[in-house]
């Protein structure tokens, strides 16, 4: 059929020609010239014929939209008008909806902040972090490399487009001001365009010729220290630093806002200048680290296969050093957050039980809101209200709290991120990376969304199946069978379950960080202050020298007022690192492999035992008779001294620190308790101790104990000036005391269990409130049959104990249910527990003996409410 | 004729339309170019038929109404008619145009020109 528009256009175009046509001949034309003539005035028929259809067709589009957006209008209208009949439900749903998503929103800015932004650097995924493992000798599996192992993967692993070599480089500046220690890093030359693929912001990066034995001294700065040390020159030219001593000329700049995948961050850099061939035969010491390019579509997997064969080879070669060492290689993102997943994954996981939580509450407030009009909406589909129509009314108006509640909850959850990343713990890697940004936001308003969809459909398809006789009917039953009602015991087995996960989780947690707050440290962290000092290597090159130093400025520090004790130690405990050697126990067979014969070394003064009160179990410790030229001694710990010595007594017995063929034995001369080096929760590891004065460190870490009252950092402006008598050079920086050292490695674990605790009460709230709504619909429903019975003659208390044992129906199904969800959620969150079994059955039992409690406490309201029926007017009124 | 005939300016169509419905006078499309014709003297060189999409766009706007009706002649013919919102155009048009004349025209004019 021809749509009419097209009967009317040529309608009005053909009483245009004939009018023009007849006015022609009426001028005395030809008829056949006039519509001729007629038909050129006119012009192109067609493309009239087609601007007019475009024309009709657009105002049609116009109008229609017109009708929908009057349409929304006049729905959004009258939500607004039904929502402001019933402000109770609308409050509670917006602010359900605003925590949860605020909650949501937040946590979920750190985890992807922290967890799952991709790295600053050219193509993030090809970077991967090397590391030595060597477990099967009882050492640590991420362990730094020795340089020759490093070249030969340099060399020989193909899955490796570039190696990106680096080390600790900590000189400090002079020449500006007073001292500074730098945090700096020695590199290779393609370690920052070649490997993470960054650009200079002024002048280069190191050039293969630079990085080489003897090279140039060069330096490349960060944006910061441009800015702020070098005042921001505008060139680089004859710009020079006085690092540790020496003069080094700035070549490069990098570029505003590069983040250092090296942890700690690094004011400069330069080239590692090392010669391969000079140091191809040490293979036994670990100052190397790497970070590795993947050769364009190479997987991980197999680089890692070649690293396998690589390790393989270098042990058959080198069986000395390399026994029982394997490389390995993890994505870089995963490696820098290692330690932090695990907490932040629960977290995520505990915050979508909240999101679920609260999006149940919301179905349940509209359901619940929804049945009391039932008979309503059930009139008005018999009244000819079409369902469709009805649906989008409905769909509008749950749409004004969801959106209200999404808009309060990003607004919250933009307040919340800044709080979290204020609260989080210091150690939390990439939190510089942490902001409410634009995906972020994108992931909220989606999750608003679904809630939308979800809580204005639920109820939207139960109302619009409503027939209306039976609707009148339960109308005036009081409808306590009905499927609404069904639903909403349903919708509260499952938030009940929800919080039964969240609680006992979260009592887990409360009840590992009571376990770690109480852990034996093996250390007094009491009044205890530290500081660490770098002996520059170019200064103190001489071995003689660095021991002197440390034996003049211990008891300078010693004597300062208010100082008890004071020692010295090459790895603090807690500060985050410590080294390790092989060993072997002097008269027996060299280990086997696989056997450990790995230790952490220390190498202490001999006020340290004192100062930090280790505690000595048997034999002396290490003290000033132990010189240079003394019979070489070691302090061991308790595990090493039960590996290896079990049920002996080890002081006496003597351990060979060096290699095959060229001894180096040092006599045990006692045994002190285990210290925790890494963390409040570290396992015990054997352990030694080294005079300093034999093996002189060349950095160390002053602990100080003060008199108790004293606050412990008063002392350090006197240790400050101590060391510049000494020598001015050299900088005091990481002041710190060490009980805030402990409080922050706690303040990991706290802010876990706080966060999820504050979940839990959350949750705790929400499902009140949802089994208050049951209760309460379920009261109101059945005042009917509560009048009967009080007319029978049931007492108060009868009508009230019923109340509050019919409501405990769907808690007690949501407990067990809940148990099997909290029993997964234990098992995901064994790894940060402490001390507890995920099975822990005194957090079960609080859990349920919370959740009954507040149970019957929403209960009661209702419940006292129906034991104060009139009965007679209930009746009546029906 | 055609030499000395003006093409005409975008929009201006559309102003003339406003202009020939004036003072509630509704005429067909057909009539609205007999008033152009007649009032601009033959000056104007006028392709009928684009008469017809300004037609549609202008009652899409809403400035103008339309409706079937009998011609003179009583042939079925489309009737066009100004609304409030289009009298108001055709005020606020002609100012515009005035202004816009003049300020070609002086400019225009020789050796008075700055």
């Amino acid at each position: 059929m021809i749509p009419p528009q097209d009967d009317e256009i040529r309608a009005e175009i053909e009483f245009h020609l004939a009018a023009r046509a007849e006015s022609l001949m009426a001028e005395g034309w030809a008829e056949e010239d006039a519509w001729r003539e007629a038909r050129r005035r006119f012009g192109n028929r067609e493309r009239v014929r087609t601007d007019m259809e475009r024309e009709i067709q657009l105002g049609r589009w116009l109008m229609g939209w017109r009708r929908i957006m009057d349409g929304l209008a006049m729905d959004l209208r009258v939500g607004l008008r039904r929502w402001r009949r019933d402000p109770v439900t609308a409050v509670l749903a917006v602010l359900t909806l605003a925590l949860g998503i605020g909650a949501s929103t937040a946590i979920f800015s750190l985890v992807y902040g922290v967890l799952l932004r991709p790295l600053p650097y050219t193509e993030p995924d090809e970077l991967a972090a090397l590391w030595v493992d060597v477990t099967e000798r009882g050492g640590p599996d991420r362990e730094w490399f020795s340089f020759a192992n490093l070249h030969d993967i340099r060399e020989q692993v193909s899955g490796f487009q570039e190696v990106g070599v680096y080390s600790g480089w900590g000189p400090v500046l002079t020449g500006r001001g007073s001292p500074v220690q730098l945090a700096g890093a020695a590199i290779s030359a393609g370690f920052l365009d070649e490997v993470l693929g960054v650009e200079p912001a002024r002048g280069r990066f190191f050039t293969d010729a630079e990085d080489v034995a003897d090279g140039p001294a060069v330096v490349v700065v960060s944006h910061p220290f441009w800015r702020e040390t070098l005042g921001a020159p505008a060139s680089l030219d004859g710009v020079d630093l006085t690092l540790s001593g020496l003069t080094f000329r700035v070549i490069g700049v990098l570029p505003e806002g590069f983040r250092s995948p090296v942890q700690g961050g690094s004011d400069v850099w330069r080239p590692i200048q090392v010669d391969p061939v000079a140091v191809a035969d040490l293979r036994g010491n670990f100052s190397w680290r790497a970070i590795a390019r993947l050769a364009p579509g190479v997987p991980l997997d197999r680089a890692r296969s070649e690293l396998a064969a690589l390790a393989a080879r270098l042990q058959v070669t080198y069986p000395e050093s390399n026994t029982g060492m394997a490389f390995t290689a993890t994505d870089l993102r995963s490696d820098l957050v290692a330690n932090a997943r695990t907490g932040l994954l629960l977290l995520l996981g505990m915050v979508g039980l909240v999101l679920l939580m609260a999006s149940v509450n919301v179905a349940n407030l509209l359901v619940a809101r929804n049945s009391r009009r039932q008979a309503t909406f059930a009139i008005r589909a018999a009244l000819g209200s079409g369902r469709g129509r009805q649906l989008r009314q409905l769909f509008v108006e749950t749409l004004i709290p969801a959106l209200a509640g999404g808009a309060l909850g990003l607004l919250l959850a933009a307040w919340g991120t800044g709080i979290l990343v204020a609260l989080a713990p210091a150690g939390t890697p990439r939190l510089d990376a942490v902001e409410t940004d634009l995906r972020v936001l994108l992931a909220g308003l989606s999750v608003t969304a679904a809630v939308a969809l979800f809580t204005g459909l639920l109820p939207g398809l139960g109302a619009a199946r409503t027939d209306l006789r039976s609707a009148l009917a339960t109308q005036n039953r009081g409808g306590s069978g009905s499927a609404g009602s069904r639903l909403r015991q349903g919708l509260v087995v499952v938030q009940v379950s929800l919080a039964v996960a969240l609680l006992t989780t979260a009592s887990l947690l409360a009840r590992s960080l009571t376990q770690l707050q109480t852990v034996d440290l093996g250390y007094e962290p009491e009044s205890v202050t530290t500081f660490f000092l770098g002996l520059p290597g170019e200064a103190y090159q001489d071995r003689q020298a660095r021991a002197a130093f440390l034996t003049e400025l211990e008891p300078r520090l010693a004597a300062l007022p208010g100082v008890e004790a004071a020692g010295s130690v090459s790895s603090l405990p807690l500060a985050g690192f410590d080294e390790d050697t092989d060993f072997n126990v002097d008269g027996r067979p060299p280990p086997e492999p696989g056997e450990p014969r790995a230790a952490w070394v220390r190498r202490i003064t001999p006020g340290y035992t004192r100062a930090m009160g280790l505690t000595l179990v048997t034999g002396r410790a290490i003290d000033e008779r132990d010189q240079a030229g003394t019979p070489r001694v070691v302090l061991v710990n308790e595990t090493l001294a039960e590996r290896y010595f079990p049920g002996a007594n080890p002081v006496g017995q003597r351990l060979d620190f060096g290699a095959p063929g060229n001894p180096l034995p040092f006599e045990i001369v006692g045994v002190v308790r285990n210290v925790r080096q890494f963390g409040v929760r570290d396992d015990w590891r054997s352990a030694v101790y080294l005079a300093n004065a034999q093996f002189p460190a060349f950095s160390s870490f002053f602990t100080l104990k003060v008199a108790p009252g004293l606050e412990p950092t008063s002392v350090i402006p006197a240790a400050r000036a101590a060391v510049a008598e000494l020598d001015p050079g050299l900088a005091v920086t990481g002041v710190q005391t060490m009980q805030a050292l402990v409080d922050e490695r706690l303040g990991s674990e706290r802010f876990l269990a706080w966060l999820l605790g504050g979940f839990a009460a959350l949750a705790l709230l929400l499902a009140s409130i949802g089994l208050y709504g049951v209760v309460n619909h379920a009261v109101t429903s059945r005042l009917r049959e509560v009048a009967v019975r009080v007319a029978m003659g049931a007492g108060a208390s009868e009508i009230r104990r019923r109340v509050v044992a019919r409501s405990l129906g769907p808690v007690a199904s949501g407990l067990v249910v809940g148990a099997v969800v909290a029993w997964f959620a234990a098992r995901a969150a064994e790894s940060v527990l402490y001390g507890v079994s995920p099975a822990d059955p005194v957090s079960f039992a609080v859990t349920a003996a919370i959740l009954m409690i507040v149970a019957v406490a929403a209960a009661t309201g209702p419940a006292i409410r129906a034991s104060r029926v009139p009965p007679m007017r209930i009746l009546r009124d029906e | 004729m055609t030499d000395a005939s003006l093409t005409l300016l975008k929009g201006t169509v559309d102003l003339l339309i406003l202009a020939a419905l004036a003072d509630d006078v509704e005429r067909h499309g057909y009539g609205i170019a007999e008033w152009i014709g007649a009032s601009t003297g033959g000056d104007l060189l006028l392709e009928e038929g684009t008469l017809y999409p300004a037609l549609h766009r202008l009652r899409r706007k809403g400035l103008i109404d339309a409706r079937w009706g009998t011609s003179e002649n009583n042939r079925r013919a489309r009737f066009y008619r100004l609304t409030d919102k289009g009298r108001k155009a055709r005020e606020t048009g002609r100012a515009q145009w005035e202004r816009y004349a003049r300020a070609v025209s002086s400019a225009l004019r020789p050796g008075e020109a700055g």
